[in-house]
């Protein structure tokens, strides 16, 4: 059990302000430094996250923000797993505590991904973050295979695009309680269901946004946090798993099996045994509308998810609020800071300090993270718990 | 300040040759597990069965007609593109649609030339 000692985050939008990734961690870093209670001196690792060179132009981006940091000395590493990139950042945090090489580790996620290339750019180099000598080989774009996957989903499930649209409109309805939020809109179904198709059945406003930002935790073995923090969140669980990288070799290309794999292991270690009941708050990786449904169906959040999505059991008054944050549809998706933003709400949450219009009032005793690279190729998932009373 | 990039890759084919070949010429060349009989088109490095006898980088190459049947398929602002079952193989490819205005349920594999093997394929229209 590892305690999250500090979080920090920028917005999640579009820089046009000449600012640059570097000065984004270190806002990111320097609030979750702050709030941890830590000095520089404390931190004795640094775990980097972030998804592509191509996006920042910088290789070995960890080396030069462990001096921009003012961590000089201590040791650094860059996780990457696509776009599960900052969960696993957060794993590699946990687990340097946990193997008792680290007792307070920073992990730090950003990534550049809206405003130092034009948009076609990014799809194109997305493009090959599939089986590029296969899959990629065909100009495939990201949209399409997930599009490939939904289409396999909604034959099973019956699920429809008006489901995948009311996904959209609360999670962007969540984020307008989120002054970070890079989409905080009052969409109505309509607006979705007439936006123009990118890779039917998804729409233009059924994709989460390319965002520029950065975030930040602070982890640190119990043993090593100051009184006032030991109260804080923890993370009880993580797990990882992957599937098969070309949609065409599973099974079911519409079921996210690694995803399931991932949650299991999370929640062995979590000793969480009944999800759909001991789950009180879920961050997913909604990078499409239909993959919010996708995840809720591989977590194992609900016996039937596809009726309790139409009543309502995953909005904010629900049983079991999903992406309060706003998810990456609202909340808005700069890669390698995802993950560890997605592990902040819930820390928060759990400790009542999130954003006053978002907090639950009774605040979750059990949260959980979920993020994933390629369509659910790399999963990782992290639980998160109150510390006892 | 603005910063422009050419980047030309030369990709290696490795174990993929004789497929991506196939592919420039609008051929079928799948894998076959020596272990088990799996086909797979695209091919598998390992064979995923897992059983005792399927070894990996045990299979051999093995001819396919390039027909199949579009399983699903998108039409997205880069193209259409399908999940495929070719006849004779195990698994699934993502195919391009080379003639999107094509309609039809089976498809063949075409040529897709050696600058960029991919796997392309143009539906057939349905015999009335
Ligand atoms: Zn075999």
């Amino acid at each position: 059990m590892v305690i999250v000692a500090g979080t920090g985050m920028t917005a999640f939008n579009r820089r046009k302000d000449g600012s640059g990734f570097r000065d984004w961690a270190i806002s990111a870093f320097e609030t979750a430094l702050d709030r941890s209670g830590f000095e520089r001196l404390d931190i004795d690792a640094l775990v980097v996250a972030s998804e592509s060179d191509f996006f920042s132009l910088q290789l070995n981006p960890a080396s030069v923000l462990v001096e921009d940091l003012g961590l000089t000395g201590i040791a650094h590493q860059r996780v990457e797993g696509g776009g599960a990139s900052g969960q696993l950042a957060v794993h590699a945090g946990v687990s340097l505590i946990r193997a008792g090489l680290a007792r307070r580790v920073a992990v730090v996620g950003f990534e550049a991904s809206a405003s130092m290339l034009d948009t076609a750019a990014v799809t194109r180099l997305y493009g090959y973050s599939f089986d590029a000598w296969t899959d990629g080989m065909t100009g495939v774009s990201a949209t399409a295979l997930y599009a490939l996957s939904a289409r396999s989903f909604m034959a099973r499930t019956g699920v429809t695009s008006d489901d995948f649209a009311h996904v959209v409109v609360q999670n962007r309805c969540n984020a307008c309680g989120n002054p970070d939020a890079h989409l905080p809109i009052e969409h109505r179904l309509e607006d979705i269901l007439a936006s123009p198709v990118v890779s039917d059945p998804y729409r233009r406003l059924d994709c989460s946004p390319l965002s520029d930002g950065a975030s930040a935790v602070i982890l640190a073995h119990p043993d090593a946090v100051p009184g006032a923090r030991r109260k804080a969140a923890r993370v009880v669980g993580i797990g990882a798993a992957s599937d098969r990288v070309r949609l065409g070799d599973r099974l079911d290309p519409g079921f996210f099996t690694a995803k399931r794999r991932a949650a299991e292991r999370a929640y062995t270690m979590a000793e969480i045994d009944r999800p759909a009941e001991q789950v009180n708050l879920a961050e997913l990786y909604d990078a499409y509308s239909g993959a919010q449904l996708q995840a809720i169906e591989a977590l194992g959040l609900s016996d039937n998810f596809l009726y309790d999505h139409r009543n309502g059991v995953f909005k904010p008054s629900g049983r079991l609020p999903v992406n309060l944050s706003g998810g990456l549809l609202g909340q808005g998706a700069p890669v390698g800071a995802t993950g560890i933003a997605q592990v902040i709400a819930c820390a928060r949450q759990i400790e009542g300090q999130y954003h006053p219009k978002l907090q639950l009032d009774q605040p979750p005793r059990i949260a959980i993270a979920d993020t994933h690279g390629g369509v659910a190729t790399s999963c990782a998932v992290t639980v998160l718990k109150a510390s006892a009373p | 300040m603005k910063l422009q990039l050419s980047l030309e890759y030369t990709l290696g084919g490795g174990h993929l040759r004789p497929f991506l070949e196939g592919l420039a010429k609008g051929n079928a060349c799948a894998a076959q597990c020596t272990g088990c009989g799996r086909v797979t088109f695209p091919p598998e490095r390992v064979c995923i069965t897992r059983k005792k006898q399927c070894q990996a980088q045990k299979s051999k190459w093995l001819p396919l007609s390039g027909q199949g049947e579009i399983v699903f398929s998108t039409r997205s602002m880069a193209g259409a593109f399908a999940l495929v079952q070719f006849d004779g193989a195990d698994n699934r490819a993502v195919c391009r649609i080379g003639n999107p205005e094509l309609t039809g349920v089976r498809a063949t594999l075409v040529a897709s030339g050696e600058e960029r093997p991919a796997m392309t394929i143009t539906p057939l229209e349905e015999p009335d």
